[in-house]
């Protein structure tokens, strides 16, 4: 069974996912069009939202909070639907994926997640190889090597004997990436990737999200933190009252009357210390 | 795209940008190996000293090996034909100790082993499935609902035990499958909480009823009737209930025995699992029409049983970590151990037989009071 899976990029499955040729290169890896959505009919949260990330790209969502950042990426993993639009994963539609094959395509790590045990880090990196286990079956060696291979990639490696609740707030984003490498699917959507973390833990997620992006992970992520979306590069987006506000190149993010604009708050643009 | 190219990439970026970043590594290192000592106690697996990893590596075989023991043992305590120990080789030369042992006792323990191993694997399938400790194996009304149903018949003078464990297995489903329903209509909270919420109104509800049926009981022939079986025994167990009870209870082990790596995926945010590809609120369902059938079904026969699917798998988690693959069996042998050298003290204790839910109530809740005061209750985070 497991030889007929066909899933692509990722670390393990790099030898049998280069199936997707560079004739995928031009259309766009995931496309969003007029996407709407609202709770109620007096709060739409999304409004007409289209987007395209073309494949090997990063993109940085910004906006105030309430702006609807996570529904949007709630929407692009196909853990909620849209009342309105259409997401296209690889030139078919998201829905006609099914759950599985979507998870060997895109990996999503929520800012926040419950942790009601205290795993052994290997235990929870291994979690992530579900897409490409059996629904009964154990993780074996291959999924070992392939959590093994994801936390050594992040410079994780002497943390596997581990447990989660031990590790400092850092250390537990980047097992949470790892995580999320180990799942090997080629677009990694990230909400608030370094929220809430210190100073070097925040530079070294971005490092880590950095060198995932030389070596073709299509990343999105959604950030407060303007210095790291021009830092991270590729494109950005912001938005606001659940409409695009502004797009561009993520160096478009210097101007500040742009940003005043789209914040709503007037924006300097004195020298000040950032790890970015 | 290949393996090599990612190892390489972060670390490149690292290190070009100077020593600020080792350091800072440096010094959560030495941190978390402060922190590290300091939780050694309740992290016994994190030290990997070679007492805990030995422990880990071969504690399924110990609990095997502890569990035939006692079974071996148990099977010649009790009160025949004197308190204490019977000598084995009175099972060739008296036929009454031959007729005790194999048709009495016999059944009765694997009745036990089978209701431990019941209540220890869906108490940990249950806690992790809804990523709560402190979830018990009769939770989503089960257990008053069973105890509601023998109530009833007893209430309605309906002395035969199949009939009774008829009408308790038929509430238990009932008051689960009220409580799946309840859930799905709550306008309030996620899946999990809606469920545990769910479990606790319809297990007061049942609870309730079950109190109107003792007051309406007569008090002098059926109040202890009730009282008796709420408080759980395994003297009605014998062959024939058995064997009845034995085809239900092994399928819901095994469907938990199979889902013991999936419990794992189960026990992570909702939203995580979704992302690697499983339906949570699906398979959450699984696990807990499967724990409710098999808990459900012995305690018809057996009553209520109480602490036993609440503690085990606390210990078993403190012992080697919280991985199912390792919880659900040995939380499953434990709970065989501990209903089974409960049974054998609340036979054989007193001259009169102790309710077996006061034994386990009562070890439980010790051990549960021990567990927490050593903080091997993990709620990580």
């Amino acid at each position: 069974m497991k030889t007929k899976l066909q899933p692509i990029g990722g670390i393990a499955d790099s030898a049998t996912g280069t199936a997707t040729g560079t004739e995928d290169q031009a259309t766009p890896i995931l496309q969003a069009s007029e996407l709407s959505f609202g709770w109620s009919a007096e709060r739409q949260v999304l409004d007409s939202i289209s987007l395209e990330i073309a494949r090997g790209q990063t993109l940085a969502i910004l906006g105030p909070n309430g702006a609807g950042k996570t529904t949007l990426l709630s929407i692009l993993t196909g853990k909620l639907a849209p009342l309105r639009g259409q997401v296209v994963l690889e030139g078919h539609p998201l829905s006609d994926y099914s759950a599985r094959e979507r998870a060997w395509r895109i990996a999503f790590l929520p800012q926040l997640e419950k942790l009601p045990f205290n795993y052994r880090v290997l235990d929870f990196v291994l979690m992530g190889r579900t897409p490409h286990m059996e629904a009964l079956a154990l993780p074996g060696t291959e999924d070992e090597k392939a959590a093994r291979d994801a936390l050594d990639s992040l410079g994780m490696a002497s943390f596997e004997e581990r447990n989660i609740g031990e590790l400092s707030g850092g250390e537990f984003q980047l097992v949470r990436i790892a995580r999320c490498l180990a799942q090997g699917a080629s677009i990694l959507v990230l909400d608030e990737p370094v929220s809430m973390l210190d100073p070097a833990h925040a530079r070294q997620i971005a490092d880590a999200l950095a060198g995932l992006a030389t070596v073709g992970k299509t990343i999105i992520y959604t950030t407060h933190d303007i210095g790291l979306g021009i830092f991270l590069g590729g494109r950005a987006l912001i938005l606001a009252q659940g409409r695009v506000q502004w797009e561009g190149e993520s160096s478009g993010l210097r101007d500040a009357e742009m940003l005043a604009r789209a914040f709503g708050i007037t924006f300097s643009m004195r020298e000040m210390p950032s790890v970015f | 795209m290949s393996s090599s190219k990612v190892e390489k990439e972060p670390k490149g970026a690292q290190g070009s940008e100077g020593t600020k970043e080792s350091e800072g590594a440096q010094r959560s290192g030495q941190a978390q190996l402060a922190k590290g000592a300091t939780r050694s106690d309740w992290a016994l697996r994190s030290g990997g000293t070679a007492r805990s990893a030995w422990a880990h590596r071969h504690l399924s075989a110990l609990l095997v090996g502890l569990l035939l023991i006692v079974f071996a043992l148990a099977l010649f305590i009790g009160r025949y034909p004197k308190p204490g120990f019977l000598n084995p080789a009175a099972l060739v030369s008296d036929p009454l100790a031959r007729q005790i042992v194999l048709n009495s006792r016999l059944p009765r323990m694997l009745g036990a082993v089978l209701l431990g191993l019941v209540l220890g694997g869906a108490g940990a399938s249950l806690q992790a499935v809804f990523g709560n400790p402190l979830v018990d194996a009769g939770f989503l009304g089960v257990s008053q609902g069973a105890a509601f149903g023998a109530a009833v018949a007893l209430v309605l003078g309906l002395r035969a035990y199949s009939l009774i464990a008829v009408l308790a297995f038929g509430m238990a489903v009932l008051a689960l499958a009220l409580s799946l329903w309840l859930a799905e209509r709550f306008r309030y909270g996620g899946q999990i909480l809606r469920l545990i919420l769910a479990g606790l109104a319809v297990s007061a509800f049942f609870s309730s009823l079950l109190a109107m049926m003792k007051y309406v009981a007569d008090p002098l022939s059926q109040l202890p009737d009730i009282v008796f079986w709420t408080m759980g025994s395994m003297v009605p167990m014998g062959w024939k209930r058995l064997e009845s009870s034995a085809p239900i209870a092994l399928a819901a082990l095994a469907v938990l025995y199979a889902m013991r790596w999936r419990v794992n995926l189960l026990s992570l945010d909702d939203t995580v699992s979704h992302s690697l590809g499983i339906r949570p609120g699906v398979e959450r369902k699984i696990v807990s029409v499967a724990a409710a059938a098999g808990v459900g079904v012995m305690t018809a026969v057996c009553g209520v049983v109480g602490w036993v699917g609440l503690v085990v798998p606390q210990i078993v988690r403190a012992i080697d970590g919280p991985d199912g693959r390792s919880v659900l069996p040995r939380s499953m042998l434990g709970g065989a151990i501990f209903v089974l050298v409960s049974d054998t003290l609340a036979r054989s204790l007193f001259s009169g037989e102790i309710p077996l839910g006061i034994v386990t109530s009562l070890f439980g809740a010790l051990s549960f009071a021990i567990l927490l005061t050593m903080r091997k209750v993990e709620l990580a985070r």
